[in-house]
């Protein structure tokens, strides 16, 4: 994808509405005050390296896109201080990034360039896992003196397959033995 | 009599939050929670709860087609949607015969959300 790729450009039109939904989310699920660490960006990165990451994904027969909520596990304690069992804590990053996908799929600049995306359910991993280094919107969010990584993708399904079929036909980039 | 519920959600946050707010504010009484649409169906059928809350994407089988599956059952189930999807699927759900649709995230510390949320349950059992 390059910097003049049209999702390039839509993401750039849409950083501002998904550090919105982001900011309100995390307020709304934390009842507590909330706000960008730094204004969110457009970029071509991986999401920051943190010891729990939750990834949601959401699909159409277009595109496909994931929303990743990166954290430091041992700063969950104090992003959730009225929750003492550390599975609910974990579940409720989870619950964090299915809000965040429910309110940013439905947003009208959203819908206006890649239609509706139904979301999937949460999955976690616990430290690094393998992501492309796709143009994504990220951003942090400070909660209780602690920072929630935020990070948005967005791919269209064609390009997928072609990368799928370049890995079927080129053994060392699909990580087979020759 | 104390309406008996079931609370469907992939969440167990979600579970834990809307347990305290159906037992501690409504008054009611949570007899059991599921995780996806395939529990739903049977935890439906054990307990015939007086309103089953049903979240839309659960792994598995969704709330989706557990609603139709539940409505196909039983045409006089309460069930009410409580879910973050805001797209077709909520129009869907509606179309099926959910009883009620409330969109996460549930705001229970804010009381306008809590005032439209007990005001849907009242629609929904009726006076």
């Amino acid at each position: 994808m390059s910097p003049n790729d049209p999702i390039v450009d839509a993401l750039y039109e849409m950083v501002r509405s998904f550090e919105g939904c982001v900011t309100w989310a995390i307020r709304a699920i934390l009842e507590t005050e909330t706000k960008p660490a730094l204004p969110f960006r457009v970029t071509a990165s991986f999401p920051e390296p943190q010891s729990l990451f939750c990834i949601l994904p959401a699909g159409s027969a277009n595109f496909h896109s994931q929303i990743i909520i990166g954290v430091e596990e041992a700063d969950l304690p104090a992003i959730f201080p009225s929750e003492v069992d550390p599975k609910i804590r974990r579940d409720a990053v989870g619950e964090m990034a299915n809000v965040i996908s429910g309110l940013f799929v439905a947003d009208d600049i959203f819908i206006s360039r890649f239609g509706y995306l139904k979301p999937s359910s949460p999955f976690f991993s616990d430290g690094p896992f393998t992501a492309r280094k796709d143009w994504s919107i990220e951003g942090n969010v400070e909660a209780n003196g602690k920072l929630i990584h935020l990070h948005f993708s967005i791919r269209p399904i064609e390009d997928i397959r072609e990368t799928s079929n370049l890995r079927g036909k080129n053994p060392e980039k699909s990580g087979t033995k020759p | 009599m104390i309406k008996r519920i079931v609370i469907i959600d992939d969440s167990l946050f979600l579970i834990k939050q809307l347990t305290a707010f159906f037992e501690a504010v409504m008054g009611y009484q949570v007899v059991a929670a599921g995780a996806d649409g395939t529990q739903a169906l049977e935890l439906y059928r054990k307990h015939k709860p007086d309103l089953m809350t049903l979240d839309i994407t659960m792994p598995n089988k969704d709330g989706v087609e557990a609603l139709a599956e539940i409505l196909a059952a039983d045409p006089n189930a309460r069930v009410m949607i409580i879910s973050a999807v805001r797209g077709p699927e909520m129009t869907r759900c509606l179309a099926l015969g959910a009883r009620g649709y409330m969109a996460k995230p549930l705001l229970f510390s804010d009381d306008q959300f809590v005032r439209e949320f007990r005001e849907s349950l009242e629609d929904i059992f009726g006076p």
